[in-house]
């Protein structure tokens, strides 16, 4: 068995797929979990006797230096000011592990570090356990129902490479509806959010859902959705999709 | 071209002094008296990111003035002090200096072998 120090300083934390930048080593957001008793001792009982309470997830914190465009910064900006649950997943790169929890972000403020740096503060209420895995869930593809259309990456209709992070849809000219179709035929979960992680709509796998009208682009522009697919045992995949109209 | 040859074009952009004449790098030349040298010098450990995308340096830079007059090494001492300290976010030759910052007051040194007076000037550097 191999022994060795496991570095993090090439770890990565993100928000509901979208990785935070800036963070400062020595604050990846694990948080304290505890434990109390309980007495459950009766009365034939001479001497008192425990039991345990259910496992207290904790809070975590976590600090950096603050990037004001910096989407993952933007992003718990945007989760501190609402009420949702969010992903939160910590990548240890250098051991292929990667931890996952749920979380509300209680706080996003800044403050000035000693060398006269704006700094950004993160405080997470977790809810719930943690997950540790050594690989993310799987998806097939990721299509729509239009004709004609091209993928970015070009395989991502039939099979979408584990690495991608992103889909780019190119919609032929006139089209101005169309389905999204997650294929991901062990998940747990699959939903597609259009603000940013806040809210999610739930997709069966391989069954096309009409793509929101109230997010579908104008003609020139694109529209972002994030879908988000649960796999037991698996790290919570995150797939930006991009559709482009002509 | 280094952080410190940067600042060493800029003190001689500044009239501070001639590069190769009357400013040099790490030694004095011992056949100028009225000179100036730029020193690098160790600072704290550079701070980053996680995934080292941001690293910020923070070395020192010492400079030392020498002139047979007195006065002279101390005015130049503190034109040197004005033009470098305080400095934010401003790039000098290649050079990005996030800031240069006085570590103290131009302070004498002391008398060289040649009776000539030297003043220290040190400064922290940031740089990223």
């Amino acid at each position: 068995m191999t022994k060795e120090h496991i570095d993090t300083t090439l770890s990565t934390v993100s928000i509901d797929g979208t990785v935070i930048e800036g963070i400062t080593p020595g604050s990846l957001p694990f948080s304290k979990p505890s434990r109390d008793k309980k007495e459950v001792t009766t009365n034939k009982d001479t001497v008192r006797r425990y039991g345990m309470k259910l496992l207290e997830p904790g809070e975590a914190s976590f600090q950096g230096i603050y990037i004001p465009n910096d989407p993952g910064q933007l992003a718990l900006k945007t989760a501190a000011d609402g009420l949702a649950e969010h992903t939160i997943q910590i990548n240890i790169t250098e051991a292929g592990i990667i931890y996952e929890y749920q979380a509300f972000v209680a706080t996003f403020y800044q403050s000035e570090e000693d060398e006269n740096t704006l700094m950004f503060n993160c405080d997470l209420i977790v809810t719930g356990g943690f997950s540790k895995t050594t690989t993310s869930a799987a998806i097939t593809s990721i299509e729509c129902a239009a004709v004609a259309v091209a993928y970015s990456p070009s395989t991502a209709n039939s099979a979408l490479a584990a690495s991608a992070n992103d889909v780019i849809i190119m919609e032929t000219t006139g089209i101005t509806t169309d389905t999204v179709k997650v294929t991901a035929a062990a998940a747990s979960y699959i939903g597609i959010s259009y603000d940013g992680g806040t809210t999610w709509s739930q997709l069966t796998s391989a069954t096309a859902a009409p793509f929101s009208a109230t997010y579908w682009p104008a003609a020139g522009s694109l529209a972002k959705a994030l879908i988000k697919v649960m796999e037991t045992n698996k790290a919570t995949r995150f797939v930006n999709l991009f559709i482009v109209r002509a | 071209m280094s952080w410190l040859e940067d600042l060493g074009t800029y003190l001689q952009t500044n009239s501070i002094g001639t590069l190769g004449s009357s400013i040099f790098y790490e030694n004095f030349d011992s056949s100028v008296i009225n000179s100036v040298i730029l020193i690098a010098q160790a600072g704290p450990a550079p701070s980053t990111t996680l995934g080292n995308t941001m690293t910020l340096r923070k070395p020192e830079l010492g400079i030392r003035v020498r002139n047979s007059d007195d006065s002279t090494a101390h005015t130049k001492a503190e034109s040197i002090f004005d033009l470098l300290n305080d400095t934010y976010n401003t790039t000098i030759g290649s050079t990005r200096f996030k800031s240069i910052r006085a570590i103290a007051d131009p302070f004498f040194v002391g008398q060289s072998k040649n009776d000539s007076y030297i003043y220290s000037i040190n400064f922290a550097v940031r740089i990223g």
